[in-house]
């Protein structure tokens, strides 16, 4: 039988065939090459969240900042629960900021003691948890609240991870603080999808190394600096990125600060 | 219409019917990607590859897809490699991916890709669109290559990262901010394009003009 390549019948199967063809080889690409890549994105989260609580972290030396981060007590929002497969898994809670920001009491920290025996007894760490959070948001940046709180030189440091809207998406952001809240010890871009070139500076170092040691103002936490009269608590926004440049000043604002000041009254007292 | 040899693709692609130069495709990547060296040769390698491979596949399988939707063929074979090249980007030079940002998506509708798998591919045996995808790409290198030698120093004081200016260019804010912007490669752009055209245009009346006596001619 002669096939008729302009009928419907073959163009359809045709297509239909090279796309299983050219698909399924890419699947095994992604397949292999996401521990790769995995590898190198969480150790950019180890050496971004110490740095931005002021902690020592060389990307040369990586398994030093790897053994700083697993000193450091970790915990996060939300509850235990079980996937189809029976396994225990960490189901992240919307977080109403407004309301923390009200009542910080309402902001309820996971693992509880209870928790905590549950993942004990399934062999886990908070660190799997984190770890599991990151790999699975790897693409899109919808990194869950973490909180960080360890003592150096006799003084608690606080920090985490904080995820707000962006231009294009999710930016997130790790932010660290003193003991009593009144100074950021630090700022580390986690990820971003803004515009490359643009919004995108915000990951430069020029432009983070303005939150160290900035002190935020307990009313309206940090503001833009206007030209000519830098603020103890301004910084400088990007030219040409107002939305970026808002979003990062909003997220550590209103989310940031929030979070952190209710976990600071929770896990403080040094 | 006859195959072309690989001379006359390498030399078409290259000089007188340059990608970006003649036929003014590939512009928003131009814009976009040029104002890093680094970045810039990561890109246009991949755009070669990517414009190679995807020529190679959609010449392969010509005589198999019906004409009306050749577009779905294109697409799916230019998305294919292009998403082959982001996972490998981002499994092996993470620290580039991240700084390419969207772009290395964005190749999949860049226009030479477009161009030469509708116009090159179909018409053509295999290995042959293969060399003509490459060799466009590397048309395309061409001129991004010197775009992002000219604005890199100028917005980074830097050539592939590694300073050429004194570091007072940068502290003091001497630096040229509309080098890193978009906007610089359009006028960078504009000047390579007027004395390219001009040269071609001489290039092309002179080939027309019949040819001069060998000897005895004014100096």
């Amino acid at each position: 039988m002669k096939i008729n390549k302009d009928g419907h019948i073959f163009t359809i199967s045709f297509t239909f065939f090279m796309t299983v063809v050219l698909v399924f080889p890419l699947t095994l690409a992604y397949v292999g090459t996401k521990p790769i890549a995995d590898a190198y994105w969480l150790d950019q989260h180890v050496i971004k969240t110490l740095a931005s609580m002021g902690l020592p972290a060389d990307a040369k030396n990586i398994e030093k900042a790897r053994e700083e981060y697993k000193k450091l007590d970790k915990y996060t929002i939300g509850k235990l629960a079980k996937d189809s497969a029976g396994k225990l898994i960490v189901v992240y809670d919307t977080i109403d900021y407004d309301a923390i920001a009200k009542d910080p009491t309402l902001l309820h920290l996971f693992p509880s003691d209870s928790d905590r025996a549950a993942l004990a007894e399934a062999k886990m760490t908070m660190d799997d948890v984190v770890s599991k959070a990151l790999q699975d948001n790897s693409y899109t940046g919808n990194i869950p609240a973490f909180f960080y709180v360890t003592e150096a030189d006799g003084q608690k440091r606080f920090g985490g991870d904080f995820t707000g809207p962006g231009l294009w998406g999710n930016v997130s952001l790790a932010v660290g603080s003193n003991a009593d809240l009144s100074e950021i010890s630090g700022m580390r871009v986690l990820f971003n999808v803004e515009t490359p070139g643009l919004g995108g500076r915000i990951e430069e170092p020029g432009f983070t190394a303005q939150f160290d040691k900035i002190k935020p103002a307990s009313n309206v936490g940090l503001v833009f600096n206007h030209p000519g009269t830098p603020a103890p608590n301004g910084f400088d926004a990007i030219s040409g990125a107002t939305i970026t440049s808002a979003a990062i000043k909003d997220t550590i604002n209103q989310r940031a600060l929030v979070l952190l000041k209710a976990f600071v009254a929770q896990k403080g007292g040094s | 219409m006859s195959t072309p040899t690989f001379k006359q693709v390498t030399s078409e692609n290259l000089n007188l019917n340059n990608p970006v130069l003649v036929q003014v495709l590939g512009i928003c990547s131009t814009l976009a990607v040029t104002n890093k060296l680094t970045n810039t040769l990561i890109m246009t390698v991949g755009v070669s590859l990517v414009t190679a491979f995807a020529n190679y596949t959609l010449s392969w399988i010509r005589h198999l897809i019906a004409r009306r939707v050749r577009m779905i063929f294109q697409v799916l074979a230019i998305t294919f490699y292009v998403v082959l090249l982001q996972l490998i980007l981002n499994a092996f030079v993470p620290a580039v991916a991240r700084s390419l940002g969207p772009y290395v998506g964005l190749i999949i509708t860049n226009c030479i890709v477009m161009g030469r798998t509708e116009t090159f591919a179909p018409a053509n045996p295999p290995l042959i669109s293969w060399w003509d995808g490459f060799t466009s790409g590397l048309g395309y290198m061409l001129v991004l290559g010197l775009l992002a030698l000219i604005r890199e120093p100028l917005a980074f004081g830097t050539i592939l990262d590694i300073p050429v200016f004194p570091p007072e260019y940068l502290s003091s804010g001497n630096n040229w901010t509309i080098a890193i912007m978009a906007p610089s490669a359009f006028f960078l752009l504009a000047i390579i394009l007027w004395v390219f055209k001009t040269r071609a245009l001489k290039i092309e009346a002179a080939a027309k003009a019949p040819k001069p006596a060998t000897a005895g001619g004014e100096a």
